[in-house]
């Protein structure tokens, strides 16, 4: 079992007071991926809290706060435990069965909100790349394996180049990225050849030299046939292991969002992420 | 009142082509109109214009009207144009109607709770997948969520026509916020103070207790373990060109008219900002738009929402009245389906009819309609209130390329129909003083609850008040007639 | 209640009553001119100057008589204007339409929809008088429909105690405005005790002349003027009564029979038992002290009254 020191923390400063805000955190690493053992959690606004849950079963922090501020910060820590996975998969199916499987009526009908475009995982009419295709012929995994490591050649990593609601279109055009540009396109690319997939919002650990673990990270997985999810991280041109903490999935970016609020106020805000995440 | 010595209907002039409400070919009245066209013939010109007078100043005092508003001059208030000559349908051509509406409005509701939990329906290739899962109104937040009593579509407005052929035609169904019942009530009072000794000669069906079955079909969804739910309406503000409706609504029912912004969501409970304090908000008939009722979940940007309310929907703590998400199955495109939808659920046959619908995103169909486009209605599946409509008798041969070009661009977003000749009924017509016959339409409107179903014995009908019009909205000019059912 | 339907119907009061206050300010103080024996006044500057007073306009450079005229009763660009009060009444009653009775909306909409369509033309050729008439009377009508068609609950003392903190604020700023041409006229030599057409005037001003007659049977001069329309509780257009009012209709929506003293309950009924045992003599030579020190007090209690009920 490996065991890791999670901390998040938010803070956001506004120029002008908030009358009232919601807020929704979707920050709280998901307890069917892996066991959460300490979890605390405190806003500056000593405010009681509802946890609920969202459209895909994942915990939310909510705090409706009508009493004005200028500040709001928000901590998260956890200990998480997790067993040490080995991400090599071998489906027992064949790939002409595989293919056959995805692309029944049925399995489309039951995986549909994976495999609907979304605005942020539309692909452009017009592509000047030809991406990797899914034809059967070899199996779903090891396509995927193949997809992932196009995408992580196709793209440099360049934090600030792109921000969360950025569109395919541009990311293509500038063939630039941070990690919810990579998963988006993975995500895209596998919709159209009619593989479920979904994205994924989660920590990981800052000890083992990945790319992307100063801020949260965002990875996406693909439904395989009789293997079930399997997460894939072009970013890093991996399979993910435990060393991937999840929070939550969602179509896109936008069912994953760590922090959510709608204010009533006039002014800018100016807004500092932390996160830390250690390994014992 | 003296005897005028010519009826103000005599001088009206049939049209052959399409079907007439009131006259047979002959020119005399149709037996259910007869008592109605002596009663009008008995008016003398200026005697009906006297009446039709008092009637728009009665609507203007009482602030049945919307604004038009134009740069830097205060905005100009107009009313909905009313016509005090009554449609008149008998008793049992309405039985009929009413149970092809209420049979629809059931496989309706039954479709969209197949379609956000088991799908069986587009399993069974009754209804294609693609069409459903396309549709920008079929919401995630939606599926496999089960909101109070499996109902979906609370209140419904459908729209019927009625063609050459004599028979009802069902023209779309409006399942999202459905508009026009206020204007139904009011007419029906204008009309009785106005025309008094009419209700004499006919005996109509009233229209009255609409507001409380609404508010009873309310209450049946309330969420569990709450006894005597706090009911709302929610308006998106007094500039919304519906808001005279949903102040009529609330006040005749009797609950709060509330905004967005006299709500808030606490530990997902609802509640509403009074003067002493916070009070828990049960059912909400919310005649926002999805998009906008929670900034948390849709557009960011609503000013007119609740940031929470749908967690607290999904919690079960409110009940939202249309559900979320309804407006796909009211999308043009399924409306083709909606007689297979009736067969699938219901084992039934559908009452009423279907316009032929092509669906440009079926090659097999699209050719046709591109070559066509001269003898076709074309409509985008998701605009509602007329808009983005053509009528190809009425296109230049610019605009049908036009036409084209738009739907190779995106042939999903548009059907085509047959034009549909809408029958025509006398219409008083200011400029030239006289009646003249005007193509109508009927809007029903249906409400469904726990176990119970209502259907307002009459509805709105509309009518194009310019020549030739097909188009009978308001928005787009068009006015309204009170309609009599027969008892 | 609703917060944001209490805020339009408390303001619906306001605006109702400041509407009226104006058009009959206005009316009196430019008919009474016509034909008064002061010299002074007969000056058409210096009555229309006494009008911009009374509408919060202090410069008048530049304008003619119609421009003035028109500034004050029908520019809707003018927020202070006579038909900008109505369309705000009117804008209020719209936002509570589904709580206030159909009598009631249908009277604010017809006066609204009167005032609105007075041709401009006329207004400012033979149509002042009928205007400023036309306001006073659909305002009879629509305080007529506010006591007969609706139920005297909270909703009902929330209007009334809109109206009533107006009048009070109106009120003071009638006599203040009308001080303030007294003393200018004062300030010509003429003789303060032939006075009695100024005085007269600002009773007229506040349709209280009838009253002040019948109450002192006398010529009304300075102190008897200014006693009756401050402190007398019988008269529906003092001060006095004014409080009153605000104080039974606060009552009635905060339902606090003995109200701690931080409460606004307690501030309203602090400044009503003042006025009560206020004996005129104590104040003759500070009115304007005594006129400013109220109108903060309303003033304060009114912004608490929103704070506390009326936001949202």
């Amino acid at each position: 079992m490996e065991e890791f020191y999670i901390e998040y923390f938010i803070e956001n400063k506004y120029e002008a007071p908030v009358r009232k805000a919601n807020f929704q955190l979707l920050v709280i690493p998901d307890s069917n991926s892996q066991q959460v053992q300490e979890l605390k959690f405190y806003c500056s606004e000593n405010q009681e809290t509802l946890i609920s849950k969202n459209i895909f079963g994942f915990e939310i922090i909510n705090y409706y706060i009508s009493n004005p501020f200028t500040e709001f910060w928000f901590k998260l820590s956890a200990k998480i435990t997790k067993p040490e996975i080995n991400p090599f998969y071998i489906s027992p199916l064949l790939p002409s069965d595989e293919y056959e499987l995805i692309h029944s009526l049925d399995f489309q009908i039951d995986n549909s909100l994976f495999l609907r475009s979304t605005d942020l995982t539309k692909m452009p009419a017009l592509v000047n790349y030809t991406f990797p295709e899914y034809n059967g012929e070899i199996q779903i995994f090891e396509y995927l394996l193949h997809l992932t490591s196009f995408l992580y050649q196709l793209l440099e990593y360049s934090p600030e180049s792109t921000d969360v609601n950025t569109p395919i279109e541009e990311v293509l055009r500038i063939r630039k990225g941070v990690c919810q540009d990579y998963a988006h396109l993975f995500i895209s690319i596998c919709r159209q050849n009619k593989i479920p997939a979904r994205y994924v919002s989660g920590y990981l650990n800052q000890g083992a030299g990945f790319t992307g673990t100063s801020q949260l990270h965002a990875w996406a997985e693909a439904l395989i046939p009789d293997l079930g999810w399997v997460g894939f991280d072009a970013t890093n041109n991996l399979v993910s292991d435990h060393h991937y903490i999840k929070i939550a999935h969602g179509t896109d970016y936008r069912d994953c969002s760590p922090i959510i609020g709608v204010l009533e106020t006039t002014g800018a805000q100016k807004s500092i992420h932390s996160v830390i995440v250690t390994n014992q | 009142m003296k005897q005028a010595e010519k009826g103000i209907l005599d001088s009206y002039s049939l049209t052959n082509s399409h079907y007439d409400e009131v006259f047979k070919e002959t020119k005399e009245p149709k037996e259910h109109y007869q008592s109605i066209v002596e009663r009008f013939n008995q008016l003398s010109l200026s005697d009906y214009e006297r009446i039709n007078n008092e009637v728009k100043t009665a609507f203007f005092n009482q602030g049945i009207t919307f604004a038009v508003y134009s740069d830097d001059k205060k905005p100009d208030e107009r009313i909905f144009p009313f016509d005090l000559f009554p449609r008149i349908i008998p008793n049992d051509e309405w039985m009929q109607l009413e149970k092809g509406v209420i049979q629809r409005n059931r496989a309706i509701n039954l479709f969209l709770d197949d379609i956000y939990h088991r799908k069986l329906i587009l399993k069974d290739k009754v209804v294609p997948a693609d069409l459903i899962f396309s549709s920008k109104n079929y919401l995630k937040e939606m599926v496999d969520f089960t909101p109070e009593g499996k109902i979906y579509t609370h209140i419904s407005g459908t729209d019927l026509i009625k063609h050459t052929d004599g028979q009802y035609y069902i023209l779309e169904d409006n399942l999202r916020c459905p508009s026009g019942v206020s204007y139904v009530l009011s007419n029906r009072l204008a009309l009785k103070k106005s025309l008094f000794d009419l209700f004499d000669k006919l005996k109509t069906k009233t229209v009255y207790q609409y507001p409380e079955q609404l508010l009873e079909i309310l209450k049946t969804v309330k969420p569990k373990n709450i006894d005597v739910p706090t009911v709302v309406v929610v308006t998106p503000g007094m500039y919304n060109s519906a808001y005279f409706e949903h102040s009529f609504l609330a006040q005749k029912m009797g609950v709060p008219l509330v905004e967005g912004r006299d709500l808030f969501v606490d530990k997902n409970f609802v509640y509403m900002k009074t003067i002493h304090g916070p009070i828990r908000v049960d059912v909400i008939y919310r005649r926002v738009d999805d998009e906008f009722i929670d900034p948390l979940v849709f557009r960011k940007d609503s000013m007119l929402g609740v940031p929470g309310l749908m967690n607290a929907y999904r919690a079960g703590n409110v009940t939202l009245a249309n559900a979320p998400g309804t407006g796909v199955a009211d999308d043009k495109a399924v409306y083709h389906y909606v007689p297979d939808i009736i067969k699938y659920y219901l084992n039934e046959e559908p009452i009423l009819n279907n316009v032929k619908t092509y669906h440009c995103e079926k090659e097999s169909e699209v050719n046709y309609v591109l070559e066509n486009i001269d003898k076709l209605v074309v409509k985008p599946v998701d605009e509602s209130g007329g808009y983005g409509i053509t009528i190809g008798t009425t296109l230049t041969k610019e605009q049908i390329e036009e036409v084209k070009v738009r739907i190779k661009s995106n042939p999903r977003k548009y059907i085509a129909q047959p034009i549909m000749s809408l029958s025509v009924h006398a219409t008083f017509i200011e400029e030239t003083k006289e009646f003249e016959p005007r193509h109508i339409d009927l809007r029903t409107f249906c409400l469904m609850g726990k176990d119970t179903e209502y259907i307002l014995k009459g509805g709105l009908t509309r009518v194009a008040l310019k020549r030739g019009n097909l188009i009978v909205n308001s928005s787009q000019g068009g006015g309204s007639k009170d309609t009599w059912v027969l008892g | 209640m609703l917060s944001r339907v209490a805020n339009n119907l408390y303001w619906m009061g306001r605006y109702i009553e400041r509407a009226e206050h104006f058009a009959r300010y206005s009316k009196q103080i430019y008919f009474s001119s016509l034909d008064a024996p002061i010299l002074k006044t007969y000056d058409r500057n210096f009555v229309l100057e006494s009008m911009l007073y009374m509408a919060g306009i202090f410069d008048m450079e530049g304008m003619e008589e119609k421009d003035i005229l028109f500034r004050i009763g029908l520019d809707t660009s003018n927020t202070n204007s006579i038909i900008s009060n109505i369309t705000f009444a009117r804008e209020n009653a719209r936002g509570a339409r589904n709580v206030i009775s159909t009598e009631l909306w249908e009277s604010i909409n017809k006066y609204y929809h009167l005032a609105t369509s007075y041709p401009q033309e006329v207004y400012l050729t033979t149509g002042l008088y009928e205007f400023n008439q036309l306001i006073l009377d659909q305002t009879s009508i629509v305080s007529s429909k506010i006591y007969g068609t609706l139920l005297h609950d909270g909703e009902w003392a929330i209007i009334l105690l809109g109206m009533h903190i107006e009048r009070a604020l109106q009120i003071i700023r009638i006599i203040n405005s009308k001080l303030h041409d007294i003393y200018k006229i004062e300030q010509t030599g003429h003789p303060v005790n032939e006075m009695s057409f100024e005085w007269t005037t600002l009773l007229r001003c506040v349709e209280s002349f009838d009253m002040n007659r019948k109450f002192y049977r006398s010529i009304p001069d300075r102190e008897q003027v200014l006693e009756f329309l401050m402190l007398n509780p019988h008269c529906p257009r003092s001060i006095a009564y004014s409080l009153n009012g605000i104080r039974r209709y606060e009552a009635k929506i905060s339902q606090n029979e003995s109200p701690q003293s931080n409460t606004i309950s307690f501030k309203i009924g602090k400044l009503y038992e003042q006025y009560r045992y206020l004996s005129f003599d104590e104040y003759k030579d500070d009115i304007y002290g005594l006129l400013n020190y109220t109108q903060d007090r309303i003033t304060e209690i009114g912004a608490e009254l929103e704070k506390k009920y009326l936001s949202f």
